[in-house]
């Protein structure tokens, strides 16, 4: 653990090597996120509530949702580039070292300037909560920390699904089409949203349910069982099967490089 | 020349025709969340127009992605201008603005072509709520590939002065996120241009970036062409003069001042 920090320290020393371009990077996240947000907020403006879901409800399904997500990509973007590694073969240098491989790719890029999405992300749960009218209570209160927990270990296990597919494919997957679609980014929405087809893949497949759907059942009201904000949870079990996954890709994997 | 280097840029991508044509079915499962959650929206229904209109300009928008996105990176270009290889780009026998306006164009010409056009084929047999439904009169289709043409090239030499901040900057990615959100925020990239509160569209009228996005979805979905929609190519004619204009005097004052980076 000591040498992913020491890892995460030095890239982001590296980062702020190159002053202007990563204070750029942080305030172009800034204005991203928030002509993102600045849509949704048109989006209600212009056509009322969602299945149910006035614009603070969904304000506050977004801000979790996307708190879990930034800080996924804080800590996994490493792993992005692992076909770039690959190809080069510098895997192989890691591989060499008497460390968890994964704990070394991801520890390979941390993405500093994410802390600007994160920047908006919070105050805009904050903006959520003032304006919704929940009653409060210690688990609603709980549910607002296992939330972004268990997001991102859903988020987490999905970058490494992708990662490990990398070991086949050698090319990477662009996912950013999917994770990044503009104003589509379905998982900012509860579930119950969407159509059947697309409600049963985020329930069962990737279970994104876990995280935007069934804690929000209890603290919107909908549900009076409590014990639905522990639910995030769960998540820590498709996380260890994509591991084992990541362990087979590596065990399987031959070199390219030179 | 520049025919050489259209040819030379198209050939390189072609290098990656298999990766292109994988995001097919990316766009089309985005194009199609996209619809889902805007139908769910509980005073949307597909009885009145504006549902079929929304739905029709989220397939237009997904299927001319390349053209319209600001996110098309060329890092072969961000490289050249980072690593100091611009000083061979300089020795050679052309006009360096109009050189990078081809690679950018081509670029963005294929990818449309490989990666995400074709779906226009299919998405017209999907099941009812999600289909692409257009009533196409010739003159229609015809001031559409006109206005989408002229929204490729606005695009492109849009996202050339992102390149030439790099200049200033050093990092393409800065940069673009910056410019490229605003652009496509402003352009009605983000959300459909009809939901934007009508102050705001007044204001959107004056500047560019409608007419690179917006405008040419818009067109598809009139009931009839109108005067209105005739000025919107004139509009779309004088920015990409005036951004033109801009860019070069840019390009040259930067040419001027260079600090070739690295040896």
């Amino acid at each position: 653990m000591s040498v992913y920090l020491m890892l995460v320290k030095n890239n982001i020393k590296a980062q702020f090597e190159y002053n202007i371009s990563t204070y750029l990077l942080i305030l172009g996240q800034f204005i991203a996120q928030f002509t993102f947000i600045l849509g949704f907020f048109f989006l209600f403006k212009s056509l009322g509530s969602i299945r149910g879901y006035v614009f603070s409800q969904a304000l506050l399904v977004y801000a979790l949702v996307n708190i879990s997500y930034t800080c996924a990509e804080i800590i996994g973007k490493g792993i992005n580039n692992l076909s770039e590694l690959i190809r080069r073969g510098n895997l192989d240098i890691y591989l060499m070292r008497p460390q968890p491989l994964l704990l070394q790719v991801m520890g390979s890029g941390v993405e500093i300037s994410r802390i600007g999405r994160l920047i908006t992300s919070i105050s805009l749960l904050a903006l959520a909560i003032i304006r919704s009218s929940i009653q409060w209570d210690s688990f609603r209160i709980i549910a607002m920390f296992i939330i972004p927990l268990g997001g991102i270990i859903l988020f987490l296990g999905l970058y490494i699904l992708f990662g490990s597919l990398t070991f086949f494919t050698v090319n990477s997957i662009n996912i950013s089409i999917l994770l990044m679609g503009s104003g589509s980014d379905c998982l900012h929405y509860p579930v119950d949203v969407m159509n059947k087809t697309v409600k049963t893949i985020l329930t069962y497949i990737f279970p994104f349910a876990l995280i935007n759907y069934y804690p929000f059942l209890y603290i919107f009201g909908k549900s009076t069982v409590s014990s639905l904000v522990f639910v995030p949870f769960l998540s820590i079990g498709f996380l260890s099967i994509i591991l084992q996954f990541w362990k087979y890709g590596a065990i399987h994997y031959s070199s390219t490089g030179s | 020349m520049y025919r050489g280097v259209f040819i030379y840029r198209i050939k390189q991508l072609w290098q990656y025709k298999i990766s292109l044509t994988s995001s097919l079915p990316l766009y089309l499962i985005r194009g199609f969340l996209t619809i889902s959650i805007l139908l769910a929206f509980n005073t949307l229904s597909l009885q009145n127009n504006q549902g079929k209109e929304l739905v029709n300009y989220i397939w237009i928008q997904t299927c001319f992605a390349p053209f319209v996105s600001a996110w098309i990176i060329d890092s072969d270009l961000n490289n050249i201008i980072k690593t100091g290889n611009i000083a061979y780009e300089y020795l050679k026998p052309i006009d360096l603005y109009w050189a990078w306006f081809i690679r950018l164009v081509s670029q963005r010409l294929l990818t449309g072509i490989i990666s995400s056009i074709p779906l226009l084929l299919l998405i017209n047999f999907l099941p009812v709520p999600y289909a692409l439904k257009l009533q196409l009169s010739q003159e229609k289709l015809i001031l559409f590939i006109v206005a989408i043409s002229l929204a490729l090239i606005l695009n492109t030499v849009l996202s050339l002065l992102v390149y030439i901040s790099v200049f200033h900057t050093f990092s393409i990615t800065g940069s673009l996120l910056i410019f490229g959100s605003i652009m496509e925020f402003l352009g009605g990239l983000v959300i459909p241009f009809s939901l934007f509160p009508e102050n705001m569209k007044k204001v959107l009228n004056l500047l560019p970036f409608k007419y690179g996005a917006a405008y040419p979805f818009q067109l598809l979905n009139e009931n009839e062409l109108s005067m209105a929609s005739l000025i919107g190519v004139i509009s779309q004619l004088i920015w990409i003069i005036i951004i033109i204009v801009i860019g070069k005097i840019w390009l040259e004052s930067n040419i001027k001042h260079i600090v070739v980076q690295g040896g």
